[in-house]
């Protein structure tokens, strides 16, 4: 152990701490220990040997939070071979450099940003927050807006609005990152000055047998500014901008949503973002982009108007 | 290591999403930073105070997820109509609720404690029953400790002492009168949660003495008395038939309000009992802190209750219902010695009574199901409960399909079918014999379908009268007063020649004497002052 004091600590709490994992355990109990152990020696310990600094009780609150924590990311496939690497990285690296000046904070500072990350789409998006994390290591009281803006520009559109507030309210911030003036940002298809437009269309849906959401083919509708999807029984909002698209189910007290109405004439320069035997059903013009279904695909197509004729 | 305890998590998320909230559907920033890796602060604006009635589902939850393994939904409830699936050459249905859905075992105590009333656990022995009743006492606030020590365990030799408490031994020896001789109360007497486990193995004097505490809330010795607080009471038996030790009087089952069965343990959650095991863990020690509730949290759930709409529509139907079970025909000769109760004094057999029928059909009529009636105890035992379950599901109105769930634990060892009656004898019926549950909540069904066949939802002539005299006699001139004595006796003629006498009619007759005696003897006044 890098720790002598979580080495003691380990000791001194063994019978809760075996007894939280033995409750928490579930699946094959080899992998579960492999994967949880490897987590203690490669992650927590490392922690706070780098906070060894720490009074004693600030130590054993964040080694109880993280020990805890531990075990959800375990059972959640955080230390599963593909995700360990980010997940260590985290540990070892980022979360003593952020957590250092914040001992009384840590544990709940911790828990904002696993569950920030746990909303995620994959390790992909997680390991580009944390590299935009490192560089900007907020304080406790900014931790709220940066977990938001760093969520919404990794892959969580519908955070965008709440997002773009909490922009406004740190510059510093916005600085840091080096996104420009936040009001261009009001253009949902905009990445910032150095990747500048987002102009490809997206694609969202796809039908059940094919891994997608889809029972049927689905339909627009709109409801008090909302673009909603109905296909079968279920619906979504549909959430789409430059850092992600998503389709959030949603709620069944949604106010009523009207449907966009069918065979309206699609503009002719749109068609070349589908196939020719593709047969558009509904276009849903929005101010910054259209929003195309189809007869005969189980998606919808959102196309920014970003671009030369767009 | 607290918050360590995988037993002590409580869902940060609504129990009941849709209670008591507007259809706002604004997006919820606060969702970033909530997720499996529990609570952590809140942005600002969160909400932190539960309000009662959630912590009281989120009990229920905690209870259901990690306490009691009791994966059986009795309790349903529905938005949309549920499709059964058919079993057995019985075709018996399996139906899959579309709204959320509760297990009788673990609700029913729950509510018992939410609104202060008594609750008897019965079933075999190693149910869970016992277990039950222990963490009520722990949502009450008491350690897992001092709910086991206080808990009474019911034994042949229990003496009236062994329940209340013993005189000082010097004052016995000392005292010049029995008021001098003071009373060492036993402890849990004082507490907002009584247990009595294995009553009907208590001997029949001291269940006198325990009648007094539960009926009247005091204990009384050598003419001490002693006021016990205000109390959720939780009482277990093996049996509920007379199988202890002890015949259980009837005065002391008719305090119970609700009567829950413990339902068999599915072995497929045998899992759930081996980590118990091999962990040596008892959730009832794991209580969160946070589903506590306080003195003044109980009384405020109480109030909160108590307060809970009863809508006029649904009491009408309860009125209905509860007329269709008293009335015996050939039991008096006078109209109001017309009830089962006249010829039970009498001693006189049902059969006897049942052959001299010959004019209702007696396979239609709800009252010749039951060899008894409803008590007013029960009645205020159903409104009470009804108002607790709608509190519960987060409504500020008792609905319909709250008296329907409620009313068989209610009327569970308060109404008696008899087994003779020629409902029983149909093939289709006869399983519900020995289904307590089902039986009752089909009868109330049947009489809800009688209500509205006869139309008494739309006009119900009898309870327009009455509201008329509720609204008070002052101004009312002697003209007026002749007029509503006509409508009276005009209503009892319709109500006499168009009806075969049954329950309904009988009590409607009463209603309708007892309006026509107080215009009467109004109008009398109204003469004498000339």
């Amino acid at each position: 152990m890098r720790s002598d004091w979580f080495a003691h600590y380990l000791i001194r709490q063994a019978e809760p701490l075996n007894q939280a994992y033995r409750l928490a355990r579930q699946g094959d109990p080899a992998r579960f220990a492999e994967a949880f152990s490897g987590f203690v020696r490669e992650g927590l310990d490392p922690l706070l040997a780098r906070l060894d600094h720490w009074p004693a009780e600030y130590k054993s609150a964040l080694a109880e939070t993280a020990y805890h924590s531990g075990l959800t990311m375990v059972r959640h496939g955080w230390l599963a071979p593909e995700h360990q690497a980010v997940t260590i990285h985290l540990f070892q690296q980022y979360l003593p450099d952020w957590l250092s000046p914040y001992p009384e904070d840590a544990p709940r500072l911790l828990t904002q940003l696993l569950n920030a990350l746990s909303h995620l789409p994959g390790v992909h998006p997680r390991s580009r927050f944390l590299d935009i994390w490192q560089a900007c290591l907020p304080t406790p009281e900014a931790t709220a807006d940066t977990l938001l803006l760093l969520s919404w520009m990794s892959g969580l559109p519908q955070f965008r609005e709440a997002a773009l507030a909490a922009m406004h309210r740190c510059p510093d911030l916005v600085a840091t990152l080096g996104l420009g003036d936040p009001a261009l940002f009001d253009h949902p298809w905009w990445l910032g000055p150095q990747r500048q437009w987002h102009s490809c269309p997206v694609e969202l849906g796809g039908s059940v047998w094919l891994g997608g959401e889809f029972t049927n083919r689905p339909q627009l509708l709109t409801a008090a500014g909302h673009t909603l999807v109905q296909a079968g029984g279920d619906g979504w909002q549909l959430h789409a901008d430059a850092f992600g698209q998503l389709l959030r189910p949603h709620r069944h007290d949604h106010p009523v949503g009207v449907a966009v109405p069918e065979r309206a004439q699609v503009p002719a320069r749109l068609t070349e973002y589908w196939r020719e035997f593709d047969q558009p059903r509904q276009c849903l013009e929005r101010r910054h982009d259209w929003v195309v279904s189809f007869h005969n695909r189980y998606a919808v197509m959102v196309i920014p108007k970003v671009g030369d004729g767009l | 290591m607290k918050g360590l305890n995988p037993f002590s998590r409580i869902s940060a998320s609504p129990t009941r999403p849709s209670a008591r909230k507007t259809t706002d559907a604004t997006f919820d920033v606060a969702a970033l930073v909530s997720g499996p890796f529990g609570a952590a602060g809140e942005l600002a604006g969160t909400p932190s105070a539960v309000a009662l009635d959630e912590k009281l589902r989120q009990a229920y939850f905690w209870i259901v997820n990690h306490a009691v393994i009791s994966p059986h939904y009795d309790v349903e409830y529905n938005l949309a109509a549920p499709q059964p699936i058919q079993f057995g050459d019985s075709q018996t249905p399996l139906y899959l609720p579309t709204d959320q859905s509760y297990s009788s075992f673990i609700l029913l105590p729950l509510l018992t404690f939410a609104a202060r009333r008594k609750c008897l656990f019965i079933g075999g022995p190693g149910r869970g029953k016992t277990a039950s009743a222990l963490l009520m006492g722990l949502l009450g606030g008491y350690s897992p400790k001092t709910v086991r020590r206080a808990m009474q365990h019911g034994h042949p030799q229990m003496t009236v002492a062994d329940l209340l408490g013993n005189p000082m031994p010097m004052d016995l020896m000392q005292a010049d009168q029995e008021s001098d001789i003071r009373i060492s109360w036993r402890s849990w007497l004082d507490m907002r949660v009584k247990i009595v486990d294995e009553y009907n193995r208590i001997p029949t004097r001291t269940q006198s003495a325990l009648l007094t505490v539960m009926g009247d809330n005091y204990a009384e010795m050598f003419n001490q008395i002693h006021e016990c607080p205000p109390a959720a009471w939780y009482l277990t038996a093996n049996d509920d038939q007379g199988g202890g030790t002890y015949q259980v009087i009837e005065a002391l089952k008719d305090r119970i309000d609700v009567v829950v069965q413990a339902l068999p343990f599915n072995p497929r959650f045998l899992d759930e009992l081996l980590v118990r095991i091999e962990e040596g863990v008892d959730p009832a020690d794991c209580l969160p802190q946070a589903l506590q509730f306080s003195e003044s949290e109980m009384e405020e759930m109480e109030r909160a209750i108590r307060a809970i709409v009863l809508p006029p529509a649904l009491r009408q139907r309860l009125e209905f219902f509860a007329s269709q079970f008293e009335f015996s025909e050939y039991s008096g000769q006078q109209f109001e010695y017309k009830s089962k109760d006249t010829s039970r004094l009498a001693g006189v057999p049902r059969h006897q009574l049942a052959m001299m029928e010959n004019g209702r059909d007696r396979l239609a009529d709800l009252g010749c199901q039951t060899r008894n009636g409803l008590s007013v105890r029960s009645l205020m035992s159903l409104i009470v409960y009804a108002k607790a379950m709608a509190y519960f599901r987060g409504n500020t109105e008792v609905e319909l399909n709250d008296i329907t769930q409620m009313l068989p634990f209610v009327l569970h060892s308060r109404l008696f079918a008899d087994a003779d009656a020629p409902f029983f004898q149909q093939p289709e019926n006869a399983a519900l014999l020995s289904d307590k549950i089902g039986w009752l909540r089909h009868l109330f069904q049947l009489s809800c379908r009688e209500f509205e066949r006869q139309g008494r939802h739309r006009n119900d002539e009898v309870a327009a009268l009455k509201a008329k005299l509720d609204e008070g006699l002052d101004g009312v001139s002697l003209r007026e007063c002749r007029k509503r004595l006509e409508q009276i006796e005009r209503a009892l003629q319709r109500l006499a020649t168009g009806n075969k006498l049954s329950g309904v009619v009988h009590d409607d007759a009463m209603t309708l004497k007892y309006l026509h005696q107080r215009y009467s003897n109004y109008q009398r006044w109204l003469t004498s002052q000339g």
